[in-house]
């Protein structure tokens, strides 16, 4: 096996063992999740790096360069793939330059991969060949104009998820849908922010709501700070002007929509379950969003053959959308 | 004046009007009028209607005062919440913001009761006595037809002023001869002043005063209202209150006011000790963030206001301001509530659109 393959793997395996208590730690600071939603999110990361998954990413295309990974805000998850990646791409040396809001996870991974003998560092991105940026299109924007023309800029925004319901959607289905709305408390560019339901609106948004309550028994929401909780109140006011009806439950807020543009989410599990036609109208619903969308998923039956233009992300079945392959890239703008 | 009101709306609204007079409710009290005055607006409020079907699943009416689906204030910006037809409609009151920001909108068709409720409240906390020597640190209605707390302002200078009560604030500037021309004369009369604005609108004028004194009669008073919103420094209660008294007199009682666009009542903080009362048609409650349920003594929570003086709009408003209440009924306010954590790498809810 490669050097920093068997390096990788050792870390890993420290994180899902001896280290999981300090890295659970670390990303509390940083995320203000549950403890349960956190351990759920590692565990279902940590997975995917096997072995296997890790020497299918092996390649030169950093070889013999300096890669800095700026990391924006993210899932606590997300800055091991990023750091991970270059190292498996042969950079000769890592630094990363955590967010100003979240540095315990960045610094605490960038720790254990050094100390396992990788070419990881934290610092700033001055004298990289290759900066490799995480954050929203504005950051993003200003990082890139500063940047010399000599230096490789790959820039990975912010993105969003959405699900889809044909007919007959199953009840391990709506589960399923709720597991993904949970995860990360919809934090993430994975996350769902809308459902579009092709069946009767009420009745699906209803179902919902009811699996978001159930799945929050294992994965409860995290404790809202009052501003979150306005920040709910005033979105479900404004979503009532064209809802049909509000659920509020104690850890998710559901609103059913006949009809309608798809509205974004403040996040904590606030939800808009949108009627769409079928699934020719919620192609065209998707449409506008298809930059941004990183993964659509699919539930019930009808949606064989969709093609929501300018989408790259990827189709998944409900359940799937915030498990990325991954040798996948999330964002496929920057990849 | 009432024109735009059907019988019931009428009926409510004799009620309203004993009720601000001081008049002994029926035995059902404050609750039970609420909950009638919420379910004809219901009936009156396509917007409302929406929403408290939204909410509740059905347009069944309410029994308890708590159970009255209350209105977020981000919904006025969204949608004209007024329970009479837009032909009636006889002034606007907007939140402040920028030109490029959405503003909250709160349409009137009659502004009666919103006069007659602000000055009863204001004569019990604010003024009590019988005329003032008066300035007022803000635009004129001229210069600001749709400001709710010069609208206010201007009635209080109405009812209470001897001789000029000059809008001080012309644009970015103040008029201070005006001002001192009111100063001077109520220091020659021993009148007492009232001073009353907007919180950066002291800051200013403090700031452009300098080392100008004044010392002001006994019951004189000073009132700011509203937060800075980047419109000047930021000072803190406590601290602006001894910069004001610094400036016009020690005996310069100060007050605080607690109001906003989408109300028509408001709550009075008469001796800057941090908490506020309402008046009997005002019901301030803090609900807990998530579930909107009211919490209890000295919780802190969001504020739900229910204001009976609302007729032509929504008797109950969900506010994003943190607060606790007591069993007294007074309340403290702590400031609107922080900004929501920030969100990982989920595009932002204002992005969606700008793809």
């Amino acid at each position: 096996m490669n050097a920093r393959v068997e390096a990788i793997a050792r870390v890993r395996d420290a994180l899902a063992g001896e280290a999981s208590e300090a890295l659970f730690a670390a990303s509390a600071q940083d995320s203000a999740l549950h403890p349960w939603v956190i351990e759920e999110g590692w565990r279902t990361a940590l997975a995917r790096f096997s072995d296997e998954a890790l020497a299918a990413r092996v390649s030169a295309r950093w070889a013999g360069r300096h890669v800095s990974v700026v990391l924006g805000r993210s899932v606590v998850v997300a800055p091991w793939r990023a750091m991970v990646l270059p190292l498996l791409e042969g950079a000769a040396r890592v630094t990363v330059k955590p967010s100003r809001a979240q540095g315990a996870v960045p610094r605490f991974l960038a720790a254990r991969l050094a100390e396992a003998g990788l070419p990881v560092g934290e610092g700033p991105f001055a004298d990289a060949d290759v900066v490799i940026a995480y954050g929203s299109d504005a950051g993003l924007r200003a990082i890139a104009t500063g940047l010399p023309p000599s230096v490789t800029f790959l820039g990975h925004g912010h993105g969003l998820g959405v699900a889809l319901w044909g007919h007959g959607v199953t009840d391990d289905e709506v589960d399923a849908t709720a597991l993904d709305i949970a995860r990360f408390d919809q934090q993430g560019c994975l996350s769902p922010q809308a459902v579009l339901v092709c069946g009767a609106v009420e009745v699906e948004a209803a179902r919902l709501s009811r699996a978001l309550e159930r799945v929050a028994l294992r994965l409860p929401r995290r404790r809202l700070d009052p501003g979150a909780g306005a920040a709910l109140a005033q979105w479900a006011g404004r979503m009532a002007l064209k809802a049909e009806r509000v659920w509020r439950g104690a850890h998710s807020l559901v609103v059913a929509c006949a009809q309608g543009e798809i509205e974004g989410s403040p996040g904590d599990r606030a939800i808009a379950v949108i009627g769409v036609e079928g699934p020719t109208a919620a192609c065209s619903r998707l449409a506008p969003h298809a930059p941004h969308l990183t993964v659509l998923g699919c539930a019930g039956q009808g949606l064989e053959g969709l093609q929501v233009p300018g989408f790259t992300g990827r189709t998944v079945r409900v359940g799937a959308m915030q498990d990325p392959p991954f040798d996948g890239p999330e964002d496929r703008r920057g990849a | 004046m009432s024109a735009w009101l059907d019988a019931a709306g009428m009926a409510l609204r004799v009620r309203i009007e004993a009720l601000l007079r001081g008049e002994a409710l029926g035995p059902e009290g404050l609750d039970a009028l609420a909950c009638e005055i919420a379910a004809w607006q219901r009936d009156h409020n396509p917007v409302y209607a929406r929403l408290w079907r939204a909410e509740r699943g059905h347009l069944g009416d309410v029994t308890g005062v708590d159970d009255i689906p209350a209105v977020p204030t981000d919904v006025f910006k969204a949608a004209e919440v007024a329970s009479f037809d837009r032909r009636a409609r006889v002034r606007e009151f907007l939140t402040s913001g920028t030109s490029q920001e959405v503003r909250g909108r709160h349409a009137f068709a009659d502004t009666s009761l919103y006069a007659e409720g602000a000055c009863r409240g204001a004569a019990r906390w604010l003024l009590p006595q019988p005329k003032y020597r008066m300035v007022l640190v803000a635009e004129s209605e001229a210069d600001a037809p749709h400001s709710s707390l010069t609208f206010m302002l201007a009635r209080f200078a109405e009812r209470w002023a001897l001789g000029a009560a000059p809008f001080v604030v012309r644009g970015s500037s103040l008029d201070l001869g005006a001002l001192s021309q009111v100063l001077d004369t109520a220091q020659e009369s021993g009148d007492p002043v009232a001073l009353l604005g907007t919180s950066f609108g002291f800051v200013h004028l403090v700031d452009a005063l300098g080392d100008r004194r004044w010392e002001v009669a006994r019951h004189s008073v000073a009132m700011f209202t509203g937060g800075f919103k980047g419109r000047s420094r930021e000072v803190d209660a406590g601290a602006l209150g001894a910069m004001v008294r610094a400036q016009f007199g020690a005996a310069l009682r100060v007050a605080a006011e607690y109001g906003m666009t989408e109300l028509s009542s408001q709550a009075y903080d008469a001796e800057s000790v941090g908490r506020y009362e309402a008046p009997r048609w005002m019901r301030v409650r803090a609900v807990d963030p998530v579930s909107l349920a009211p919490l209890g003594a000295g919780a802190v929570g969001l504020l739900r206001v229910v204001d009976l003086c609302n007729l032509g709009s929504v008797v109950a408003v969900q506010t994003s301001d943190l607060g606790r209440c007591f069993d007294d009924g007074s309340f403290e306010v702590l400031g609107r509530a922080p900004g929501a954590t920030p969100r990982g790498c989920a595009r932002a809810l204002d992005a969606l659109l700008a793809p």
